[in-house]
């Protein structure tokens, strides 16, 4: 198909049309992006702003009219026993899970990337945990850990490891193992997906000439493997780093941050306070402290993102 | 300058020029669509006049009951008997009861939603200013229905005003296994906590079944419960006045001990994660002898494993030394601020809490699951024949609230939603020391009734 185009001078002091502002690269550019900007301003800008102005003012759900606070919520947040521990269950659950779910990434990454017959299916498969709704495969894990009819107690009791199985849900370290074993199932796959696709773009001339020089696999895996991978790798941490801080779904169905608030995360605690206690500022005060951490990640991401690609 | 203009035909109909022309004024067309509809709201009610039902529509958000039947009167009777004749398009919107609190405060925050809501507990003083007064038809409800219970006020009011309708009590009792306590010795339920605790350890013992209690986070079991034990033994969040703490005192420790004492002895630490549909799956499957609970449990059972029925005896809470307590979960309907024309909507709860209509919610609906929030509902309303109900017509009266022995505050509300005094006393049941717990529930509520 051929293009006609036809020029035509511009008289001086004459209007643009629509057409012509819309041929400008610059204009279009901005009016391509601005749904997606507004889209952005709409369902996380204004919410965010919100919720930063709702931290320093006496909001509840029965006052009509907030009076500004300064930072009395975060204060006060901070004199609660609650609050502490759920501090520190964040922590521990959002550390534990990702060391975890990077081994277990890495190494189903590493076999997916072998040749054998099904892979394709494998690799389908692999995905499941991460792809069904995470309420839906909570619920799942409910039944998995329920107190009376979990399936696990009666395999440690059937088979003999102990006269009765272990409460999985009803006591504060077991339940955080509980969460955390469920958070570790539902996130390996996207780490591994993601390392598999790191891994598909490694050259395999370079692993065939360090072959030919001598090197060990182990060493290939070590010198030329991970340092090639390592980009996709640090992104796919701080992506779930992010994710797993903000958690809330499997905590909510699994033990709404019980027993006696020992898996409490910091989400949770806000849903709490805010929604149920009716503290709206508090609420909100509480999840903000995820903020500090979650824009060390997210700086984090943009300065190694900006550098890989200078 | 030099402009370009494109010519060719396929190019001027997918020019990007033409695409944002076009995405322009689909999204000028989504947006004003709404605002193009014209709305279909209510008509305007006359303040002098009766109120115009025909052509309203009223959306009634209630909770999901653990007896199915209460769902079907509402869903079925209610929308038959007096929505069809009026000509009113009501909605009946079911959310399971952990999940209606997100729902009533996104409505109030956001000013919309439903235009009456089912409270439960004290959220009435919690969203106190957000809520019409309903004085007139609570009045004439409380009136004709004998008079409400002092609890039923007490959710209710909010100084002196009405900011709720009482619409109901979820009544519990201990259903409990009569052949098992039998093989253990005991010939009927024990009176009082200390009681329970040998008696359970005997049942425990003999039939390696044992006293099930929810203590985890969940709205309904674990307070009714762990609330009237400790107003059992004396001990309270605050006292009278509502304006200095008391939970750290000598009567919260006894029932702190006591409570220890009954959980190692004759319970069992899978309670600590369970929620309020646990103690009904753990006792229909026969794993429990006995849980404290609404009617569900039994009704279920009559239909489902009739022989377990036949087994299941219901009692009120034993005692401790400062008497029997309870704590029914209260539920009041509310008519939020926002609704422009609460007329139809007045009408509606009226016509629920009638007597005449209760009466037939109450036979039709739970037998006895929901109580009538006044005092005809234990009388001539009373809807079973069947004698294992009657500890029910107490709780009425029995029944005490978040906060107790202080009035209903917004901040015994939020001692309650985040589950102070269940916690200390999961506590303990953890092994920790009642010093400790209490202490720890103090800090608590010093920074929630600002004390």
């Amino acid at each position: 198909m051929r293009a006609e185009t036809r020029e035509r001078p511009v008289t001086a002091g004459q209007l643009p049309t629509i057409g012509e502002v819309l041929d400008r690269q610059g204009v279009l550019a901005y009016i391509l992006l601005l749904p997606g900007l507004l889209i952005l301003a709409a369902f996380i800008g204004w919410p965010f702003i919100t919720s930063l102005w709702l931290s320093v003012t006496d909001q509840s759900v029965s006052t009509s009219v907030a009076r500004f606070v300064g930072l009395e919520n975060f204060t006060g947040a901070l004199k609660s026993q609650i609050f502490l521990q759920t501090v520190r269950n964040t922590f521990v659950y959002t550390g534990v899970t990702v060391v975890f779910k990077l081994g277990f990434g890495l190494g189903l990454a590493v076999l997916m990337n072998q040749s054998f017959r099904l892979k394709n299916l494998a690799r389908a498969a692999l995905l499941l945990p991460w792809i069904v709704p995470t309420a839906l495969s909570a619920i799942a894990w409910l039944w998995l850990f329920d107190a009376t009819f979990s399936v696990f107690n009666w395999a440690i009791v059937r088979s003999g490891i102990a006269d009765r199985g272990i409460n999985w849900l009803g006591e504060g370290v077991w339940a955080m193992t509980s969460i955390i074993i469920a958070n570790i199932w539902r996130g390996t796959p996207f780490f591994a997906i993601s390392i598999l696709a790191g891994l598909q773009t490694v050259d395999r001339e370079l692993l065939d000439a360090a072959a030919v020089d001598g090197a060990s696999p182990w060493q290939r895996f070590w010198r030329i493997t991970i340092p090639l991978i390592r980009p996709v790798v640090l992104i796919v941490l701080l992506f779930s780093t992010v994710q797993t801080i903000s958690d809330f779904q499997l905590v909510y169905v699994l033990t709404r941050g019980g027993p006696a608030n020992s898996t409490h995360l910091l989400g949770t605690l806000a849903y709490d306070v805010a929604v149920r206690a009716g503290q709206l500022s508090q609420g909100a005060a509480i999840s903000l402290y995820m903020f500090p951490v979650l824009i060390v990640c997210v700086v984090a991401l943009l300065v190694y993102m900006r550098r890989s690609s200078v | 300058m030099i402009r370009r203009e494109i010519t060719t035909p396929t190019d001027r109909l997918f020019s990007r020029r033409r695409f944002i022309y076009y995405s322009a004024a689909l999204a000028a067309a989504v947006a004003c669509g709404p605002a193009a509809t014209p709305a279909t709201g209510s008509p305007a009610a006359s303040p002098s006049g009766p109120v115009q039902l025909k052509g309203t529509k009223v959306n009634l958000l209630h909770w999901t009951s653990f007896v199915p039947d209460e769902d079907k009167w509402f869903k079925e009777t209610l929308v038959n008997d007096w929505a069809k004749p009026n000509g009113v398009d009501l909605t009946i919107e079911l959310v399971a009861a952990n999940e209606a609190q997100p729902k009533i405060v996104a409505a109030l925050q956001a000013g919309g939603g439903p235009d009456a809501m089912l409270l439960q507990w004290t959220w009435a003083h919690l969203y106190a200013d957000k809520l019409s007064d309903v004085g007139t038809v609570a009045e004439k409800v409380g009136s004709d229905g004998g008079g409400f219970y002092d609890a039923a006020k007490q959710n209710a009011q909010v100084q002196g005003v009405w900011r709720a309708v009482p619409f109901g009590i979820t009544g519990n009792a201990v259903h409990y296994r009569e052949s098992l306590l039998k093989q253990a010795g005991g010939d009927k339920f024990p009176a009082t906590w200390s009681d329970l605790a040998k008696i359970g350890a005997d049942v425990k013992a003999k039939t390696k079944l044992f006293y099930g209690q929810a203590t985890g986070h969940s709205f309904g079991d674990p307070p009714t419960f762990l609330n009237p034990f400790l107003w059992s033994y004396g001990g309270s969040e605050t006292d009278e006045t509502g304006k200095k703490l008391a939970i750290n005192s000598a009567a919260t420790k006894d029932a702190l001990v006591a409570f220890k004492d009954l959980f190692d002895k004759a319970s069992d630490p899978q309670c600590l994660s369970w929620d309020d549909s646990s103690n009904n799956r753990a006792y229909a499957a026969k794993q429990i002898w006995a849980t404290l609970n609404g009617a569900s449990i039994y009704l279920t059972a009559l239909t489902a494993d009739p022989d377990l029925a036949k087994d299941t005896q219901l009692v009120l809470l034993p005692a401790g030394p400062k008497g029997q307590f309870s704590l029914g979960t209260p539920f009041q309907y509310a008519i939020p601020k926002y609704v422009k024309d609460p007329g139809p909507v007045r009408e509606l709860v009226s016509y629920i809490m009638s007597p005449k209509t209760y009466g037939g919610f109450m036979k039709t609906g739970g037998k006895g699951y929901t109580l009538a929030p006044y005092k005809k509902g234990e009388g001539e309303l009373w809807p079973s024949s069947d004698p294992k109900f009657d500890p029910f017509k107490k709780i009425g009266t029995l029944t005490k609230w978040y906060g107790y022995p202080a009035p209903p505050s917004p901040a015994a509300a939020e001692s309650g939603s985040k589950y102070i005094v269940v916690d200390m006393f999961a506590k303990v049941a953890q092994g920790e020391t009642p010093e400790s717990a209490m202490s720890w529930a103090e800090g608590e509520l010093k920074t929630i009734y600002k004390l």
